[in-house]
């Protein structure tokens, strides 16, 4: 049985990043953000088919500093072409999988390219279509394998440990997951992605626990795409199909959602003081209006403010909620009240 | 085994003017029916989730955003392939040339993304919602400037064009019909328009991207004012100038040639038509009976013109030539649909660009003519091109369908013809083909050879017509 639920709120802090498709200060269509030792922030930018000029790296931190970006699109070492999650190691290496070539790209801090491993397949080792990746402290690499339904844990240089997972509904088995993050006791959340749950590991790939069911209501889940964890155990799940993002305690009780509250960036605002007409032009502008009956992915459309597709969520060491809201290109910033 | 009740003939010619041409299987299967019977179920029927949206936002991530020409017109194509039920993608296609609107005004792809979902959703219903629907779309309005249209300075484009392109046609009105009409529209915007249309106008997707418009009826901007429009005197808005628009007779034929001429026969191109008759009179007065008969209901117009003479007769099979658009749907259907994820759906959608039609993004305000001007010495290559690699591809659904059959070189020739579809060759264009086979191919077949007839077959005449 569920306990009380305890009544939490999420005060709204920032917003970082602004629209920068051809490269550049800012973010296009980006996938996964993760924080370094550092606390800079790399943003994966995918960018667009036929658009690909934004495709890269993007490194920057919550203060709006903006410290520049590595790789491009392409199919050669160094370049990536479909990217989707990046994770650090102890050393702040970075590992960025590629759904496209199949494979992790291995960067160093600083974003000199080291190496790329993996080869399509569905034998051990092998990916098809690697999503989510986190390391843990004992530099595991824990590989979400989009396609064989599976996680996998590889060394930082791609050699097989171990593996679990099928493609099914029941517990410990996964139907197309994508995001994959580490709880405080090194338990191991999975976004099982079409199945509209989280499931939750032991590190050995013993099913713990789960919790999400398809639907819209508090509590439910829509193609959850990733989830992170803050120093008490609250859970954050970017619920990319329900356009928000759910908080629930260590008990899986529901306790908040957010649906996106961003204000101008830093960035944006500079971009306006340069562009006097669109300055103008937006004093007039509503940021929230009444919306037409329309689905939730649309609403999203019509509203700035709100997310429109959160793909990633991490928690800083702060406590600050980092939500990456993609088709916004930018990141918005919450906190616990 | 069922019982064949319809001719296959008339069948594949069904499948291929209501939606992009039946699969052999397809075919097969209606095959047991009355005639009448498969126009209901083509028409009547609609599928709720034809593509896995969250999948192609999933993997194909412009397609959420659909921000650009090739991201919103794939994501079309995507629907125009996989839609279980391709009348409504078909009349949406319909819409989309008579409405022509495009993209590259609008910047975004959002927008019309939108305003094909409403072809989709009011297209086979009563043309007179349509019309009223049409007008508040957002992407119609930002294509004719009636963002624009003030009470107290109208601006006529759309006044002017819901009368001459999208209702009654050049000839059927005044110059001062086109003025009451404007008034009648002032004040239907969108919301946020100033700063919206400075986006549009900056071509600016800074700071945050672009945010999807939605229409707002402006009160304050309105001109409530009495209007004298086609004889009728009243403090009209725009419902009631599409109200008196659509009971005009000039409006019922101007569709009906629109009609006759998308799901027939080649007709004129539009700006003749105040000048030339239609060239089957009898049929449009035909549809322009059924337009009166059943409340201006367009999907019932349909209904009874599958059903009549004037589509069932022989005369007018693989007689019009295929829009790019309609030859890579059929293709892309007929070789099993695009993998996802994949890149196959934007290079289809990069296929129909370069053969002639972008989708949303027509040439013109007044769309693609058709016929004739779809073939040029560059298009004809791009659309041989395509089918080949397509359909010949060894490993997608059509050569390995035909391999499964153990072809020979007796038999090569007709698995090929049915599994694109029961393709009909005239003996001139047959025979060569056979002595092709019989004098070139080895004894046994495989997959390559399967292949190279397929890509014989797609670069004939017969097959590039609908």
């Amino acid at each position: 049985m569920k306990s009380t639920i305890t009544k939490t709120k999420f005060k709204y802090i920032d917003t970082v990043g602004f629209t920068a498709d051809v490269g550049g200060r800012g973010f296009h269509l980006p996938r996964d953000l993760a924080i370094n030792s550092k606390e800079k922030v790399f943003v994966v930018n995918r960018s667009g088919a036929f658009h690909t000029a934004g495709l890269r790296v993007s490194i920057t931190d919550v203060n709006h500093n903006y410290y520049g970006e590595f790789s491009k699109f392409g199919k050669n070492p160094g370049e990536l072409y479909w990217p989707c999650s990046i994770t650090f190691d102890t050393e702040d290496n970075v590992y960025i999988t590629d759904e496209y070539t199949h494979t992790i790209s291995v960067f160093e801090k600083d974003g000199n390219f080291v190496k790329r491993w993996g080869n399509k397949g569905n034998k051990q080792g092998e990916v098809n279509s690697p999503s989510g990746i986190v390391c843990d402290q004992n530099n595991e690499l824990f590989i979400v394998d989009l396609h064989n339904d599976r996680v996998q844990v590889m060394t930082t240089s791609g050699k097989f440990i171990r593996e679990w997972g099928k493609k099914g509904d029941q517990d410990g088995e996964f139907n197309k997951p994508w995001g994959i993050a580490l709880g405080n006791n090194n338990e191991v959340l999975v976004a099982d992605w079409r199945n509209d749950r989280i499931q939750i590991f032991d590190k050995n790939g013993l099913f713990i626990d789960k919790f999400g069911s398809s639907g819209t209501d508090d509590g439910d889940l829509s193609r959850p795409s990733g989830a992170c964890v803050d120093k008490d155990g609250f859970i954050y799940v970017a619920d990319w199909g329900n356009q928000r993002v759910q908080i629930y305690d260590e008990k899986f009780n529901f306790i908040g959602k957010l649906r996106g509250q961003a204000k101008l960036s830093k960035w944006a605002k500079e971009y306006l003081n340069a562009n006097q007409d669109e300055k103008r032009a937006r004093e007039s502008f509503s940021p929230v209006i009444n919306i037409d009956n329309v689905e939730v992915h649309e609403e999203s459309a019509r509203i700035e403010s709100y997310f429109w597709d959160p793909t990633s969520v991490v928690i800083d060491k702060n406590g600050h909620l980092l939500v990456l809201d993609s088709n916004r290109n930018r990141i918005q910033i919450y906190q616990r009240a | 085994m069922a019982t064949v009740k319809t001719n296959r003939s008339l069948t594949t010619h069904l499948l291929r003017r209501a939606g992009f041409g039946g699969t052999k299987e397809e075919i097969d299967a209606l095959n047991s029916f009355e005639y009448d019977h498969i126009v209901d179920y083509l028409l009547d029927n609609r599928h709720k989730d034809p593509v896995p949206v969250d999948l192609l936002r999933r993997y194909q991530i412009d397609l959420s955003d659909v921000r650009t020409n090739i991201s919103s017109g794939s994501y079309w194509m995507y629907r125009l392939a996989h839609n279980k039920f391709p009348f409504e993608e078909k009349i949406a296609l319909f819409w989309h040339r008579v409405f022509a609107t495009g993209q590259n005004k609008l910047i975004q792809g959002k927008p019309m993304v939108t305003q094909i979902e409403m072809f989709r959703k009011f297209g086979m219903g009563s043309f007179e919602k349509l019309l009223v629907e049409l007008s508040k779309n957002p992407a119609m309005i930002m294509w004719l400037d009636n963002q624009d249209n003030h009470k107290d300075n109208i601006n006529e484009n759309y006044g002017r064009e819901i009368l001459e392109l999208f209702s009654m046609g050049v000839g059927n009105y005044t110059e001062k019909d086109i003025k009451e009409c404007s008034r009648a529209f002032t004040g239907w915007t969108i919301e946020n328009m100033p700063y919206n249309a400075m986006k549009m106008r900056n071509n600016t997707a800074r700071p945050f991207g672009y945010i999807a418009w939605q229409f707002k009826f402006d009160e304050k901007d309105h001109d409530f004012g009495e209007k004298e429009f086609l004889g009728e005197k009243g403090d009209f808005n725009g419902e009631d100038i599409v109200r008196i628009i659509c009971k005009q007779k000039a409006t019922a034929q101007f569709i009906a040639r629109h009609i006759y001429h998308f799901y027939i026969k080649d007709e004129l191109p539009v700006p003749q038509w105040p000048h030339e008759e239609p060239i089957d009179p009898s049929a449009i007065e035909f549809i322009i009976e059924s337009y009166f008969k059943n409340k201006y209901n367009i999907k019932e117009v349909l209904r009874d013109l599958f059903k009549s003479e004037y589509f069932r007769t022989e005369e007018i099979y693989n007689k019009r030539i295929k829009s790019p658009s309609e030859l890579v749907v059929n293709s892309v259907r007929l070789s099993g649909g695009f993998d996802i994820p994949s890149e196959e759906v934007y290079k289809a959608t990069s296929s129909s660009v370069l053969m002639g039609q972008p989708l949303m993004n027509p040439t013109s305000v007044e769309g693609w003519q058709g016929g004739e001007e779809w073939i040029n010495t560059g298009s004809v290559i791009e659309r041989i091109n395509y089918c080949s690699e397509i359909l010949g591809d060894v490993n997608k659904d059509v050569v390995n369908n035909i391999v499964k059959q153990n072809p020979d070189k007796k038999n090569i020739l007709n698995l090929c013809l049915g599994e694109l579809g029961y393709i009909k060759l005239e003996l001139s264009t047959k025979i060569p083909i056979e002595e092709y086979i019989e004098n070139s191919l080895p004894e046994s077949i495989c997959s390559e050879e399967v292949s190279l007839i397929i890509k014989l077959i797609v670069s004939t005449r017969e097959f590039q017509m609908n």
